[in-house]
């Protein structure tokens, strides 16, 4: 599933993928596959990545079960 | 009658095996973990016996191609989960540019000239004669040159293109 939210809050912050993935000590290519649902990241990563957005788990991983199964 | 389900013998095994062993992500994570620790003394174990041989004047096929084997595992493993890194040669990342083309050349060349040095000296030592040293440092630097063009010219483009589509994709929220 498309992580959407991920990609409007990094766009909201004015980073382009490889800014994000530098602060989060990952690659270019993690944070792609995050936002086009390929990757499962894990829980400290997920929390290092709203960290840098300034966003709780639930702005950016969180969806309602009707969401997730589009 | 037996009823007929539409579970493959697949699923069918996959359930009855989940339903006897204990199993979760954590166990599988430790699992996997073990299983490249497993890989890694499989790893050590080739090249020992690879090196033993060579330093006893045998050739060891059998562990040659295990050596290969699992070579190509990693790289296809890799692929298969859109790893694509860029080569790095003497500690210098390639320059994926299209243009960059001659830069990524002499890289390819300094491996290359490194490579058929050794390879020349080793044949010097067995063999005593400067004809032998200056054919063994050519031929060993065109087979490395080639086989550098011929392996990391393709991950080069493929890392290309990967960017390309990462690109494409960063701001679209369609």
């Amino acid at each position: 599933m498309r992580n959407l939210k991920l990609k409007a809050a990094r766009i909201e912050h004015d980073m382009n993928q490889e800014a994000l993935a530098q602060a989060v000590g990952v690659t270019r290519q993690t944070i792609g596959m995050i936002e086009s649902g390929n990757y499962n990241p894990t829980l400290n990563l997920c929390i290092a990545i709203c960290d840098v957005l300034g966003k709780t788990l639930n702005d950016l991983f969180w969806s309602e079960p009707s969401e997730r199964s589009k | 009658m037996m009823e007929k389900t539409n579970t493959t013998w697949k699923e069918r095994a996959s359930e009855k095996i989940l339903r006897t062993v204990p199993h979760d992500e954590r166990i599988s994570a430790v699992n996997n973990q073990g299983m490249a620790y497993c890989g890694m003394a499989a790893f050590a174990y080739v090249v020992i016996r690879l090196l033993y041989c060579g330093i006893k004047g045998a050739f060891a096929l059998p562990e040659f191609v295990l050596l290969m084997l699992m070579a190509y595992i990693l790289l296809h493993n890799a692929r298969k989960n859109g790893i694509c890194n860029l080569p790095v040669i003497m500690g210098k990342t390639l320059n994926p540019d299209k243009k960059a083309v001659w830069s990524r050349m002499g890289l390819y060349a300094l491996d290359a000239a490194i490579f058929a040095a050794c390879f020349a000296l080793i044949m010097l030592l067995q063999d005593h004669s400067v004809a032998g040293f200056l054919l063994s440092f050519f031929m060993g630097f065109f087979m490395d040159f080639v086989f550098q063009m011929a392996v990391k010219e393709p991950v080069v483009r493929k890392y290309r293109k990967q960017q390309e589509m990462l690109d494409a994709e960063e701001n679209d929220m369609t």
